[in-house]
């Protein structure tokens, strides 16, 4: 098969819409800027039939809109040529005439949607229109575009004027210039486990899933495959050469990737020879992958996977006008009070690198509904939402939290959800409880397509991997990794590091542990350890034991009490001053599923550092030596504890610090 | 570290080069040409230094901090490793860090 990009215009402007709109892009002469000349497209359609083809795919723009439309689909049927016409619905009537009397057998339109979307003016009359004269001829289409999308819509639609039972699902792909929505890898998974919920659903009903290009096996899980009745390879290798040939002749991988390479049909003599030309141009770019993780997956080297769309892959390449970091914060020499700071003052939003961050959070017990406030209003800033396994004392070393709204939210699918998996020390031996722990596991992912684990334990994440081998542990930070010997032994089975707390304010020992470490870097910002304390997994064992869920008590606190000043040393960072750590971190968590569970006070801080508005150190929650009043901690603060060794006694800057706030 | 010592040079990626970090290391690809190259470590902490801007002694110096005493196997030398990449197409000389850029 090829296709044939009869023209470039359209009558809807979706947002994630990855086809080229260049109406200058090379007219044959004779027809409208855009637009494939009516001698041009018969030249195409022998081609394709002289290729041996036996299906031709017209495309645009709104392929109907070319005013020889009719013509050029008789042209295709005449050369034996079996026809798919991707179509939005809003056809002119002799477009939709000639569909309707085209062989049904060889004839067929999808016909795509935009679910979710309140269709313009007419718009959803005109489209039930054309779908209830083509019948069975046409079947749906959707782009999705982000998660979340409401995909019953498609099969309402496709039930409503009696279409074929096949809802073809495709990823929106990135264009070249960005400027389209498109899907982004982070939430392939999501959506998924979205697909795989919509197909159980519809598919009693007699409906199938037809995958585009792009996709990748582990996005699903294997209850999938077997339910749609398709391999992996089926999956994740459809990323193969079609051309498309565009209104001038030439032929481009496809709209994503058309910038690329560019070559005219006429020189190449078959539709194979021109995907084998076009397949070499692209081999070198097939190693990337969507994911970094794509290199080492098992499912690439033996080739049931091509590591996703290229187009999206080539995102992940890094140019040397890119590359460029942000320079470090110049640190003030150590002890010394500099110049006050420019002052950052609330709802101020510094430049940086916050859009780029995402975050994992906690999860606290409220409806879903409560979560899609949140999804609304920060987007895809939001990674995760993590909560403990429920198994005493497995979870995170504290007594169970409160789970009422946990199945509905995991249920809602509403953000993914993380799972934390990290005892302080295990309850009792791995080979006693591991099969449990794996049990619970086994059920989040099968049953609510959870596939983030916080892990603690490193021979328990080996058996979780290796059971379920599609899941992206995160090393927890109470593993207390600060040296990068230990985070290099930790990479190739975690793909993020959560570091230990107490290196928050050693932006350079951080660098090193990435460094080292070669996955993610998942910094905690609001947790108030002491820099030199030990006892941190102390005191999360004897909060396990502790009744209740309020706030901690610390061993720290008669130290704290004697000296106060202390709290100004914690591990924390205040909203306002992070991008000090953007350079050193990928990601960024919250932490204080116990400080943090007035929901109004949640959704403060989170907003805070999300946006990196102006908190006082006081207010961002967390852990045993947080800062109990209000306290001005400026900028330079924190610079001067970035390059400070760290040797308290020697010095008096934070004691004055405490004494002047 | 080996022979060669590094000073203030600096070097960046040449026209048309991209790279992308990936589990097993560095993925370069002269997007013109169309060849790649995958880097492993220590390699791949050396270009991702390096195209950071890094001088060749600052590079030096991360790896130092990085792997520990003299900063890798005997006889690597990350003042040659750059060079090589100069020949090879895949770097350029720039201005040393701290030059206006």
């Amino acid at each position: 098969m090829a296709n044939l990009v009869l023209t470039t215009a359209c009558n809807r402007r979706c947002a994630y819409c990855f086809a080229d709109r260049d109406e200058a892009a090379g007219a044959a002469s004779g027809a409208r800027p855009g637009e494939m000349g009516m001698d041009a497209a018969l030249a195409a359609l022998d081609w394709v039939a002289a290729s041996g083809r036996s299906e031709i795919r017209l495309l645009g723009g709104e392929p109907t809109l070319h005013p020889r439309f009719p013509d050029i689909l008789q042209a295709a049927l005449a050369r034996g040529l079996d026809a798919l016409v991707f179509s939005n619905g809003l056809m002119p009537d002799a477009a939709l005439a000639a569909l309707a009397d085209a062989p049904a057998d060889r004839c067929r339109v999808m016909l795509n949607l935009n679910v979710g979307e309140e269709a313009a003016d007419g718009d959803r009359e005109r489209s039930s229109r054309a779908a209830a004269t083509l019948g069975r001829r046409a079947f749906v289409g959707v782009n999705i575009h982000r998660p979340g999308l409401p995909l019953a819509e498609a099969v309402e639609f496709a039930a409503a004027h009696g279409l074929r039972k096949v809802v073809r699902v495709g990823l929106a792909h990135p264009r070249p210039d960005g400027g389209n929505r498109w899907l982004h890898p982070r939430d392939y998974r999501r959506v998924g486990g979205e697909l795989e919920l919509f197909l159980r659903r519809v598919q009693p009903d007699g409906y199938a899933l037809n995958l585009d290009c792009g996709f990748v096996p582990c996005m699903f899980g294997e209850g999938f495959f077997e339910m749609a009745g398709l391999g992996a390879a089926e999956v994740g290798c459809r990323c193969g050469p079609i051309p498309d040939v565009l209104p001038d002749l030439t032929a481009i991988h496809c709209f994503p990737l058309g910038a690329l390479d560019q070559l005219p049909v006429s020189g190449v003599g078959t539709v194979a020879e021109m995907n084998g030309l076009l397949q070499g141009r692209l081999r070198v770019f097939q190693g990337v992958g969507v994911f970094k993780e794509c290199a080492r997956c098992p499912l690439l080297s033996d080739g049931r996977c091509r590591g996703g769309c290229l187009a999206t892959a080539r995102l992940r390449l890094r140019t040397r006008r890119a590359a460029t970091v942000p320079p470090p914060a110049t640190a003030t020499a150590h002890g010394r009070r500099g110049a006050a700071p420019p002052p950052t003052g609330c709802g101020e939003e510094p430049p940086g690198a916050a859009a780029a961050k995402t975050w994992s959070i906690p999860y606290i017990d409220q409806p879903a509904e409560f979560w899609e406030g949140l999804v609304a209003e920060h987007g895809a800033a939001l990674r995760e939402a993590y909560f403990p396994i429920g198994l005493e004392g497995v979870g995170s070393g504290r007594p169970l939290q409160p789970g009422r709204h946990l199945e509905g939210v995991l249920r809602s699918g509403v953000l993914p959800m993380a799972v934390l998996v990290n005892p302080v020390v295990l309850p009792r031996p791995l080979r006693e409880i591991g099969g449990r722990i794996l049990d619970e596991v086994r059920r989040l992912h099968d049953e609510y397509g959870v596939r983030n684990l916080t892990v603690g334990d490193v021979r328990l994440a080996e058996r979780i991997k290796a059971s379920l081998p599609d899941v992206r542990l995160a090393a927890s930070c109470l593993q207390e990794v600060a040296e990068p010997a230990q985070a290099r032994l930790l990479g190739g089975l975690f793909d993020v590091l959560v570091p230990s707390t107490r290196l928050l304010r050693h932006p350079g020992r951080l660098a090193a542990l990435r460094a080292s470490f070669g996955g993610r870097l998942r910094l905690i910002v609001n947790e108030g350890c002491l820099d030199p304390c030990f006892d941190r997994k102390q005191h999360f064992f004897e909060m396990a034991g502790a009744a209740g869920g309020g706030a901690p008590r610390s061993l720290c606190e008669p130290r704290l009490a004697r000296e106060p000043w202390l709290r100004l040393t914690g591990g924390w960072i205040l909203p306002q001053h992070l991008h000090l750590l953007d350079a050193v971190a990928d990601q960024y968590k919250l932490a204080g599923r116990v400080t943090l569970g007035d929901p109004a006070r949640y959704r403060k801080v989170l907003r805070a550092y999300v946006r990196r508005l102006a908190l006082w150190p006081h207010e961002i929650g967390g852990g045993p030596a947080s800062v109990l009043a209000r306290q001005p901690v400026p900028l330079e603060h924190f610079q001067v504890m970035a390059s400070c060794d760290h040797l308290c006694a020697d010095c008096g800057y934070c004691r004055r610090a405490a004494a002047c706030g | 570290m080996g022979a060669g010592r590094c000073g203030a040079e600096a070097y960046r990626a040449a026209r048309g080069v991209a790279w992308a970090a990936r589990g097993d290391g560095i993925l370069v690809i002269d997007e013109v040409a169309r060849r790649s190259e995958t880097l492993a470590y220590p390699d791949a902490a050396v270009w991702d230094l390096a195209c950071r801007g890094r001088s060749c002694a600052a590079v030096e110096d991360s790896l130092r901090l990085i792997v520990g005493g003299d900063g890798g196997a005997d006889g690597y030398s990350v003042r040659e490793r750059l060079e090589r990449w100069v020949e090879e197409g895949w770097l350029e000389p720039a201005a040393p860090e701290g030059e206006a850029r």
